[in-house]
C-alpha cells in the first residue's frame, strides 16, 4: 500500500471497503427486484411473460383490431387459473400498426429493443408479417400465429409457428367448391393485390380451373365498378372474393348498383357480421371459407368458453370471428408455453413448441416439430343465411 | 359502347361526390389561400354525428339538421382555434396545420366510434335502375342533381350578393377589405363553416353510393381525387371544382376499366400535369395577369 505522499493505507482500505459494500448491495437489490435468474429470456420476469403484438387498430382494416381483444380474453382467462410455468401471469404488449409494413415494423423493432418482449403472438397482415420477419428472424423472437396465411411463411421459418391454415387451401378449396359443388362454368375472381390476395389466388390457381377473368383492387379502393363491369362483361356465373371486408361490401354493392348477382364465394377473412346490414341483397346466399367455427355457434364447447371469457374479461369488446382469432393463435401459444422444461428463453419456448402434438383448440387440432410449422391444414365452407353464418361442409 | 356507358354514368356518381369535397377545398381556399387537406375526416366525422343520431333514433330530417350544424361548428372551431393563430405564417405551415388535423381527426373518430361498418340510409333508393342497356338508380340521380344545385346556390351565393362580394373582397385583399369596413374575419370563419359544410354532405352522400360501411378512413381516397379535381378545375373557382370533379370521376372509372385501377392516381395526375402544362391556373381558374 503506498504511503508517504499517497493515501494512507487506512484510508485506502476504508474507501475499498465502501466501494465494496456498494457493490454487493446493488448485487443483492438485484436479485431482490422482480427480474427473473440471469438464465430466463428476454420479457421474462419472476412474475411476467411478456407477449407482443402488432396489429390494425384503425386504417382500411381495422376490424382485424378486434383479435387483441381475443388474445388479452384468453390470457386473462389463464391468468386467473394461476397462470403458466409455477404462476407466471401473461402480459401484452399490443400496438396499432395500421395495416401499414411501414408502420409495423417500426412497431415490432419497438417491441423487440425496448420492450424486450418474450415473443410475438396473433400479429395480423401478410404484408405486415412480411416486413415484420426482417426483425424478429434476426432476433430469435417466436412468433405464434401470423394472421395470414402467405405462401412466405410455408413450408418453415425457423422461428414463426403458423396457425392460420395456408392461403392457398382456402384458395383451392373455394374455387373447388364452386367448380366442382356448384358446377359454375366462368368463374371469375377478385383479389387484392399483394401478398393476402395472391396468396388466394394461387391456391385458385391449384385446383386447376380455368378462370373468366381475374380483376385486382388496391386496399384503398372505394370504386368497385370497372372491376364489376369488367366481371359482368365477361358473364362470370360465380365471383370468387378475395378481400378484405371493406372492399368486399363495397364490391357486391357495385354488382347489385348493375343488377349483377353472380354466385359468390369469399375469403374467410370477410367474415363480418355487419355484411348481412350492410349488403342484404347480396351477402345473404354467399359462400365463405372458415377454420374457426361461427361465434354464433353456442353449441361448441369452445365457443362457449371464447363467450364467457370474453364477457368477463372483455365485456362490450365485439365477439367477433377476428377475436377468435386472437383467442385461439393464443391458446396456442399458451400451450407452448406449458410445455417448457428448465429456463424460459426464446429457444426453450421454440423446443416446446417443435414438441407440440395434436394439440385441440378452437381451430380444430394441430401439431408442429421441428421439420414443421404448418398451421391448421383443414378448412369448411359457410353460407350466410337467415342473418347468421351456417357450417354446410366439415 | 355497354361498358363505356356504364363508366361514364358511375363515374358521373363518383365525380358528384369528388366535386362536392373540391367545392369545401374551393370555398375555403378561395378566402383564406389555404388548402384543407383535413376535409375528407371532417366529412367523415360529421357522418359519424349523423350515424350517433339515427342511431339514438333521431328521425332523419332532424339528423341531418344536427350533422349539418356540426359541420359548421367543426368549421368555425377548426379557423378560430387552429387557423387564426397561423394566419400570418407561410402558407406551408398553414397546409401542414391542416395535415396534422387530419391524423388527429381520423385518430378521433376511430377512438370514438371504433373500425366497425356502419350504415347510413340513403335519401333516395339505391335499387338498380334500368336505362336501356345501363344502370343507374335514384340514389345516384339525386346525388348529381344536388351537387349541381348546391354548386348552383353557392355561385349565386358569391356572385350575386352582397355577401359574396365581401367575401369576393376578402379574398383579393384582406386587408383592403377591412379598410373598406369589411369584417374580414367574419367571411373567412364563414368560408371554413361552409367549406367543412358541404364536404360532410358530400360524405354522408358517399356512405350509401361506396357500400363499403361508414370507417374512420372512408373519404381517404375520395379526399385525393377531390383534391385532384380542385388542381384540374381550377383551385378557387366553384365551376371548375364541379366540372373537375365529374372530370376525374369519368376519367377514373375509364382508366380502371379499360386500364387498371392501380392506374387510377398516376394517371390522374398525369393528366392533371398535362393540362397544367397548357392551363396553369386550370381549367376554369383565373390567372394572375387577369386577375390584377
Amino acid at each position: 500500500m503506498a504511503s508517504g505522499h499517497g493515501l494512507k493505507p487506512r484510508t485506502v482500505a476504508l474507501r475499498l471497503s465502501v466501494v465494496a459494500l456498494v457493490v454487493v448491495m446493488m448485487s443483492g437489490w438485484n436479485r431482490a427486484s422482480t427480474s427473473a435468474p440471469a438464465t430466463n429470456g428476454p420479457g421474462v420476469t419472476k412474475t411476467t411473460i411478456t407477449f407482443g403484438q402488432t396489429a390494425p387498430q384503425s386504417g382500411p382494416a381495422a376490424l382485424y383490431g378486434e383479435s387483441t381483444n381475443g388474445v388479452r380474453a384468453y390470457f386473462s382467462y389463464i391468468n386467473s387459473k394461476g397462470g403458466v410455468l409455477h404462476g407466471h401471469k401473461l402480459k401484452l404488449i399490443s400496438y396499432d400498426d395500421m395495416y401499414s409494413p411501414a408502420v409495423s415494423v417500426e412497431l415490432t423493432r419497438k417491441l423487440v429493443d425496448q420492450d424486450h418482449v418474450f415473443a410475438e403472438v396473433a400479429v395480423n397482415g401478410s404484408a405486415t408479417n412480411k416486413a415484420n420477419l426482417t426483425i424478429q428472424t434476426p432476433a430469435n423472437v417466436p412468433l405464434i400465429g401470423s394472421q395470414t396465411g402467405a405462401s412466405f411463411l410455408q413450408p418453415f421459418v425457423k422461428n414463426v409457428y403458423n396457425v392460420w391454415p395456408a392461403y392457398t387451401i382456402e384458395g383451392k378449396l373455394l374455387a373447388n367448391y364452386g367448380s366442382k359443388k356448384l358446377h359454375l362454368k366462368r368463374i371469375g375472381v377478385l383479389y387484392q393485390n399483394d401478398d393476402f390476395g395472391k396468396s388466394l389466388l394461387q391456391g385458385v390457381h391449384d385446383a386447376n380451373i380455368t378462370t373468366a377473368t381475374e380483376q385486382s383492387y388496391e386496399p384503398t379502393q372505394t370504386d368497385f365498378s370497372p372491376q364489376v363491369q369488367a366481371l359482368k362483361s365477361k358473364n362470370a356465373d360465380g365471383v370468387i372474393i378475395l378481400a378484405i371486408p371493406g372492399a368486399t361490401t363495397a364490391f357486391l354493392k357495385a354488382m347489385a348498383a348493375v343488377n349483377y348477382k353472380p354466385v359468390r364465394l369469399m375469403s374467410q377473412v370477410a367474415a363480418i357480421p355487419e355484411q348481412f346490414s350492410l349488403s342484404p341483397q347480396m351477402f345473404p346466399g354467399s359462400y365463405l371459407g372458415a377454420f374457426v367455427p361461427p361465434p354464433t355457434d353456442k353449441k361448441n364447447k369452445q365457443v362457449k368458453t371464447f363467450l364467457a371469457a370474453m364477457n368477463k374479461y372483455e365485456p362490450a369488446k365485439p365477439t367477433s370471428v377476428f377475436a377468435e382469432w386472437g383467442w385461439m393463435e393464443a391458446q396456442v401459444a399458451v400451450a407452448g408455453l406449458k410445455l417448457i422444461t428448465g429456463s424460459i428463453t426464446p429457444n426453450s419456448y421454440e423446443n416446446a413448441l417443435n414438441r407440440l402434438k395434436k394439440f385441440h383448440f378452437m381451430g380444430g387440432t394441430i401439431s408442429y416439430s421441428s421439420l414443421s410449422h404448418l398451421g391448421l391444414k383443414h378448412m369448411f365452407m359457410e353460407k350466410a343465411a337467415a342473418g347468421k353464418l351456417v357450417q354446410i361442409t366439415r | 359502347m355497354v361498358d363505356f356507358g356504364q363508366y361514364i354514368i358511375h363515374g358521373l356518381a363518383f365525380g358528384a361526390i369528388y366535386a362536392l369535397v373540391a367545392l369545401g377545398f374551393n370555398l375555403i381556399f378561395k378566402t383564406t389561400g389555404v388548402v384543407n387537406f383535413a376535409a375528407g375526416a371532417m366529412g367523415t366525422a360529421v357522418t359519424m354525428i349523423l350515424w350517433s343520431t339515427l342511431d339514438r333514433s333521431v328521425p332523419l330530417a332532424a339528423a341531418w339538421l344536427i350533422a349539418m350544424a356540426a359541420a359548421l361548428l367543426i368549421g368555425v372551431l377548426t379557423e378560430a382555434i387552429f387557423m387564426q393563430r397561423v394566419e400570418r405564417s407561410p402558407v406551408l405551415i398553414q397546409i401542414v396545420v391542416t395535415l396534422g388535423l387530419l391524423l388527429v381527426i381520423e385518430g378521433a373518430v376511430n377512438r370514438i366510434w371504433g373500425a366497425e361498418p356502419k350504415l347510413i340510409p340513403s335519401l333516395a333508393s339505391s335499387k338498380a335502375l334500368a336505362i336501356g342497356s345501363w344502370y343507374t338508380s335514384a340514389n345516384d340521380i339525386f346525388i348529381m342533381a344536388l351537387t349541381l344545385s348546391l354548386a348552383g346556390v353557392l355561385y349565386l351565393a358569391l356572385e350575386r350578393t352582397r355577401y359574396g362580394l365581401a367575401m369576393r373582397a376578402v379574398a383579393q385583399d384582406r386587408e383592403v377589405a377591412a379598410l373598406m369596413g369589411i369584417r374580414s374575419f367574419r367571411y373567412v370563419t364563414a368560408s371554413w363553416a361552409v367549406g367543412v359544410l358541404v364536404a360532410g354532405v358530400g360524405a354522408v352522400l358517399f356512405v350509401p353510393l361506396y357500400g363499403g360501411g361508414l370507417v374512420p378512413t372512408m373519404m381517404d381516397n375520395v379526399a385525393v381525387f377531390a383534391f385532384a379535381a380542385a388542381v384540374l378545375g381550377g383551385f378557387g373557382s366553384l365551376a371548375g371544382a364541379v366540372v373537375g370533379g365529374f372530370l376525374i370521376g369519368i376519367f377514373s372509372n375509364l382508366v380502371g376499366g379499360y386500364l387498371s385501377t392501380d392506374l387510377e392516381v398516376s394517371l390522374i395526375f398525369l393528366l392533371i400535369v398535362l393540362v397544367l402544362y397548357v392551363r396553369p391556373q386550370g381549367l376554369f381558374g383565373v390567372d394572375a395577369k387577369t386577375r390584377l
